[in-house]
């Protein structure tokens, strides 16, 4: 017992260093929102002034509407990981368990919205959305994220229901189930840990959307968080302790929704075998 | 209870021909063994009868009614798989309880969190408790309906597997070599409560191995098949006995039948070593001097108490307790003395526990040919 204490205090001196990586940037984050602007130019200290914190998080919360910009940026979010989701899981069934003409080249096609970037896309898309009057709505962005991120969401969620033996779907037929309640009784929960991380992907991609965002709304009350945050930079003054305040505040929802679907992440990974 | 009725069914997966021509009729509450080597479409045929691959000719009857376009639910079945496919997300109750509660699934239990407190609601549903109860009662499974398949062992899995195929009261059980993934110990166990439960529901059984121990012990009638096509049916003392082919002859048995390639003239059999054997008043079918094959079964080969027999030489001795297996080769034979003779040309017999006999000795054995097989050489077909 005695051997361990050593090996267990190097342990942690790792595992601190490595969660130090992880949270020094937000942590200077935070420092940055707190120190005035002409503190920053000379230097910052590691403890900044903690006096001036409440004055400025109030000036930012009064004077920025960072609640409506989140509240936005959530719903594009929310409604690219539910739309995301729910054509997803339905691809990566077809694809994993159906049989069908045009299986590898629909697969491959998948993958392949992959290789071509955003930008080269946005021109037509704008065009397509104009004609159906999806600019400067919610619809738009929502769908313009599905279109990029479902695919990384179906092979994530294909490979999972690949390794699910066949064996097991056919105890659920002799037992009566239909392969719509197949799919929610059995393929999902056995799938979740998949599920899960496919949704992170997924909710971050639609989070941290700004070239959709930027293109399709122009209204400013519509204006998504990322979008919001890009308004500060002026051409010759960029309010920096404003700007991180704001990033701060930007990125502890997605924390939320990680450590809500971490659980679920983790106790798939513990759970074994899915053979019976 | 229905009769099951196998009318010229086939089945091909693209041009590959699994099951060829198979038409059999089995009455009710019978335990048929589907018996045979791997890959000869005993597994496919089973998958057939219970509806989970479709047939490509023929008709499957239960009962005089055409089945063949039924859903699995609807033929009334209970399907045992090798891998137990029991539902890991699922408590041993709600395993066992699973067909029970999609009898009562609704739509909007699709809907998610709707969908498991529904469940969580029809697992507390008396007459269910009740029914689970009795049947993990039956099984021996009370205390681990709390538990996940994981946390069970491979015997307990198999328990759960049997009592979800208990739960629904099926009309024919199903089981795909329910005891592949056992060991011995265990599968010798389970091999008695398979039987047991055959005799208690008094339900018709098709259990599919490859096995012949476990179609010889359980069965009570058996079909054997090879390259989807049947080689006989039959109860177990049958294919035992009379052999149809030399291919239901090797493969019955343990050691297999001994094949002689002989020619009978006069009441002498002429071995291919040399030796002869009196047929002693025993009747040869087929045409005389022509060649055939004899098969005779091990134990119907004993050491000579008076030295007048058939010289041969000891290869390999396995005592098994009761009884010895030996190896041999004839004393005559011309390359017997070759050390790299293979196993398949030694012949074994059957012989007492307390036999003195070791790998190396000479010995003279006597054939008892009453109940002796013989086979046309060309076709394999019993004569």
């Amino acid at each position: 017992m005695k051997r361990n204490i050593p090996v267990k205090i190097l342990r942690w001196i790792f595992v601190f260093l490595l969660a130090s990586f992880a949270i020094f940037p937000i942590y200077w984050m935070y420092n940055t929102s707190l120190t005035p602007l002409g503190g920053l130019f000379e230097g910052q200290n590691l403890i900044p002034p903690v006096q001036n914190s409440l004055e400025i998080f109030n000036v930012f919360f009064t004077e920025v509407p960072i609640w409506r910009w989140l509240r936005n940026s959530a719903v594009v979010a929310l409604g690219t990981t539910i739309s995301s989701l729910a054509m997803a899981i339905l691809a990566a069934y077809g694809l994993s368990r159906f049989r069908f003409f045009g299986k590898g080249i629909l697969g491959f096609a998948l993958f392949a919205t992959q290789m071509l970037p955003e930008a080269l896309l946005i021109v037509p898309m704008y065009a397509l959305f104009m004609g159906l009057g999806l600019l400067d709505g919610y619809t738009g962005l929502v769908l313009a994220n599905t279109a990029f991120v479902m695919p990384v969401a179906v092979w994530i969620i294909k490979s999972a229901m690949d390794g699910i033996p066949y064996e097991i779907e056919e105890a659920a037929r002799v037992d009566g189930t239909r392969r719509l309640a197949m799919l929610t009784q059995i393929m999902i929960p056995l799938t979740a840990p998949s599920i899960a991380a496919a949704s992170v992907i997924v909710f971050f991609d639609g989070w941290n959307d700004f070239l959709f965002a930027s293109t399709f709304v122009t209204s400013s009350e519509k204006w998504l968080a990322t979008v919001g945050l890009a308004s500060f930079l002026g051409e010759f003054v960029t309010p920096l302790a404003t700007v991180f305040s704001a990033a701060l505040v930007f990125t502890i929802p997605p924390i939320v929704f990680f450590l809500i679907m971490q659980r679920q992440i983790i106790s798939g990974l513990t759970s074994g075998s899915v053979k019976g | 209870m229905p009769k099951l009725l196998f009318k010229n069914v086939s089945k091909s997966f693209g041009d590959t021909l699994v099951i060829k021509d198979f038409s059999a009729e089995i009455p009710d509450n019978e335990f048929l063994v589907l018996l045979g080597p791997s890959g000869c479409g005993k597994s496919t045929m089973l998958r057939m009868i219970a509806g989970l691959i479709d047939i490509t000719e023929g008709e499957i009857q239960f009962d005089g009614a055409i089945v063949n376009n039924l859903e699995p639910k609807k033929r009334s079945v209970a399907f045992v798989f090798p891998s137990y496919a029991l539902y890991p997300h699922l408590t041993v109750r709600a395993n066992i309880a699973f067909p029970l509660l999609m009898d009562v699934f609704k739509w909007w239990q699709h809907i998610p969190l709707l969908g498991s407190l529904k469940r969580r609601m029809d697992l507390r549903n008396p007459d269910l408790q009740k029914k689970v109860a009795e049947i993990a009662q039956t099984m021996e499974l009370t205390s681990y309906l709390d538990r996940r398949p994981k946390t069970l062992s491979g015997g307990q899995r198999q328990r759960v597997a049997l009592a979800r195929a208990l739960v629904r009261d099926p009309s024919i059980y199903l089981l795909d070599e329910p005891l592949s993934n056992l060991d011995a110990k265990l599968r010798a166990q389970m091999r008695v409560e398979i039987t047991n439960l055959y005799h208690r529901v008094a339900k018709s059984f098709v259990y599919v191995t490859h096995d012949q121990v476990e179609a010889m012990t359980m069965g009570t009638r058996i079909i054997l098949l090879d390259g989807g096509v049947i080689q006989q049916h039959g109860t177990p003392r049958e294919i035992y006995d009379k052999p149809a082919n030399i291919f239901v002859a090797k493969f019955i048995g343990s050691p297999p039948m001994n094949l002689f390639n002989v020619q009978v003239n006069d009441g002498v059999i002429n071995l291919p070593s040399g030796d002869r054997l009196e047929l002693n008043g025993q009747t040869m079918p087929g045409t005389p001097s022509k060649q055939v094959t004899l098969g005779i079964r091990p134990e119907k080969i004993k050491e000579s108490e008076s030295g007048v027999g058939v010289p041969v030489i000891v290869r390999v001795v396995e005592r098994l307790g009761a009884e010895t297996l030996v190896a041999f080769y004839f004393a005559t034979d011309s390359d017997d003395s070759s050390i790299t003779r293979s196993a398949s040309s030694l012949h074994y017999m059957r012989i007492p526990g307390d036999s003195s006999l070791k790998s190396g000795d000479k010995c003279v054995i006597n054939f008892d040919l009453r109940g002796a097989s013989w086979f046309d050489p060309e076709t394999g077909v019993r004569l």
